[in-house]
């Protein structure tokens, strides 16, 4: 499959878009997660349910992604978006796809430290405006300088890459044994590990963790669907916190 | 004799508006959010301080640094919108006293914010679409957008206003009501049964280890682990990990490491 320059750039705004705060806030939750980068980039390109499908693989290696005060492990955006059109277009399966996005990810992590660095900038601007009195100006520095900004070190890179990554990519396929490719299913098949492990820190205690291996058993031994887990995911939770919250109350009056 | 200068819904909310869209727009490592919050102040600013000299201090007060989680924290936002209308009014409330409320809740909303909106209710809705998008429906991923946009929006109108209208009483409730404890314990409970759902999914990790024992083969995965139980080694290998991201081994030395373990291990044929 051959990519445009129009379809690379277009690629390029929605990333831009992912982190900008045009889609609001809720965008950071949504447009930002490769899960729908997948998707994006598959309407994009073409392959929409394709897309979605990498997007989703890709999204379980950044499942446990957490920013915060602006420290984090790369950019789940950039390893969505860019990650699954080089995917598409080198027609990569989706386990080949998560190995080869999260290296993509990592080095974007740079373009977010420029963008946190610079903005600093604009609050000295905005400090210097409000002192003379243009109380209004300070709306236009938090908006179009920072976008501005945003917008060069976001757009510029992934349009670049998405364009002339896949040859790099096709001409590393070809010289590549299927001994390679099953190397690569591997790594793909082990670093969900790392994102599940991340949410886990958060969530995982030694009152839950006997749910978590519960989990893994309906996935693997009864073949469950996950909504399925998740529903009776919702009725445990509902009864073990009614359980050991009831009588509660009484103690605390 | 000075007429009591009161906001409308309106105003309150053309607040929070800037606030949900501009919230991280100049995300900076010197004040963070600081911009931010002081331009989602303008409208209430403007709107209780038509002096220029009143309005300039107002915004220069909110210009100091403010970093917290832009959704659960927006309680912050209404409470110091309630503030400012009490010293539009004529009480004697002091810049330190605006910035000893923000600074001191902006920490402990950051907490909960961040593990209820990043840790809890993202991935559950991740692990739950990605699922769905795993059986070959495109719905997945429109689900998720549409559910993401509603809970989120929801809980930080709801957080505003409670915040403008109840004061710091607001946060006493979310902070100190077992309320929060018992959302918490019981998403926690769903998100660790789902994390593990998806190990299935998402870590097909089968050993192709096999001896000859006399003239009949031993398959290590069928005629041992699947015996035992299917799924073992993609649990050990998560459980693993788990352990060592609580020791503090950075995420990206674990990518490394996970890079180089799936190469080695399928370069030698156990996987």
């Amino acid at each position: 499959m051959d990519i445009s320059f129009l379809q690379a750039a277009l690629i390029g705004i929605f990333y831009y878009l992912s982190w900008s705060p045009w889609f609001t806030y809720v965008g950071f939750f949504t447009f930002n997660r490769p899960l729908v980068a997948g998707f994006i980039t598959g309407i994009i390109l073409g392959q929409p349910l394709e897309g979605a499908l990498i997007g989703a693989g890709i999204n379980v290696i950044y499942l446990g992604f957490i920013s915060a005060g602006g420290a984090q492990m790369g950019d789940p955006s950039f390893a969505g978006y860019v990650g699954t059109a080089l995917a598409l277009v080198s027609n990569l399966d989706v386990a080949t796809a998560m190995a080869i996005s999260v290296p993509l990810g990592t080095i974007a992590t740079v373009l977010w430290i420029a963008k946190m660095t610079v903005n600093s900038f604009f609050v000295h601007w905005a400090d210097k405006e409000v002192e003379k009195g243009n109380v209004r100006r300070l709306a236009f520095i938090n908006v179009f300088p920072p976008q501005i900004l945003l917008f060069l070190v976001s757009f510029i890179p992934a349009t670049l890459v998405v364009f002339y990554g896949p040859d790099a990519v096709s001409g590393m396929l070809r010289v590549m044994s299927p001994s390679v490719l099953h190397v690569f299913t591997v790594i793909g098949a082990m670093l969900p590990a790392l994102g599940i492990a991340m949410n886990l820190k958060l969530i995982g205690n030694s009152f839950t963790m006997p749910f978590f291996v519960l989990g893994v058993i309906l996935s693997v031994y009864f073949k469950q669907d996950i909504l399925i887990i998740a529903i009776m995911g919702v009725v445990l939770a509902l009864t073990v916190t009614s359980l050991r919250y009831s009588g509660k109350k009484d103690v605390n009056v | 004799m000075q007429t009591a200068k009161t906001l409308t819904k309106n105003d309150v909310l053309k607040s929070w508006f800037r606030w949900y869209m501009f919230a991280q727009s100049n995300y900076n490592y010197e004040r963070m959010q600081a911009t931010a919050f002081a331009h989602s102040m303008l409208p209430v600013i403007e709107k209780l301080y038509p002096d220029k000299e009143d309005a300039k201090a107002a915004v220069q007060r909110h210009l100091s640094f403010f970093n917290t989680e832009p959704i659960c924290g927006a309680v912050i936002h209404g409470i110091t919108i309630a503030m400012e209308e009490e010293k539009a009014n004529g009480k004697p409330i002091t810049d330190g006293a605006f910035n000893g409320i923000k600074t001191g809740l902006m920490g402990p909303l950051a907490g909960i914010g961040d593990t209820l909106t990043q840790g809890i209710i993202t991935p559950i809705m991740l692990a739950i679409c990605i699922g769905i998008t795993n059986n070959q429906n495109l719905a997945g991923p429109i689900i998720f957008l549409i559910a993401q946009f509603t809970i989120m929006t929801t809980i930080q109108l709801t957080m505003w206003m409670n915040g403008y209208t109840y004061g710091k009483k607001a946060v006493e409730q979310i902070l100190e009501g077992g309320m929060i404890n018992k959302v918490i314990e019981g998403a926690s409970i769903l998100g660790t049964l789902v994390m593990g759902g998806l190990v299935g999914r998402f870590i097909p990790l089968q050993t192709l280890i096999s001896f000859d024992v006399g003239q009949v083969k031993f398959n290590l995965q069928a005629d041992l682990l699947d015996k035992l139980m299917p799924g073992l080694i993609p649990l050990a290998l998560t459980l693993i990990v788990l352990s060592m991201v609580k020791k503090g081994v950075s995420p990206i030395k674990l990518m490394g490491i996970l890079i180089a373990l799936g190469a080695v291990t399928g370069i030698l044929g156990i996987f």
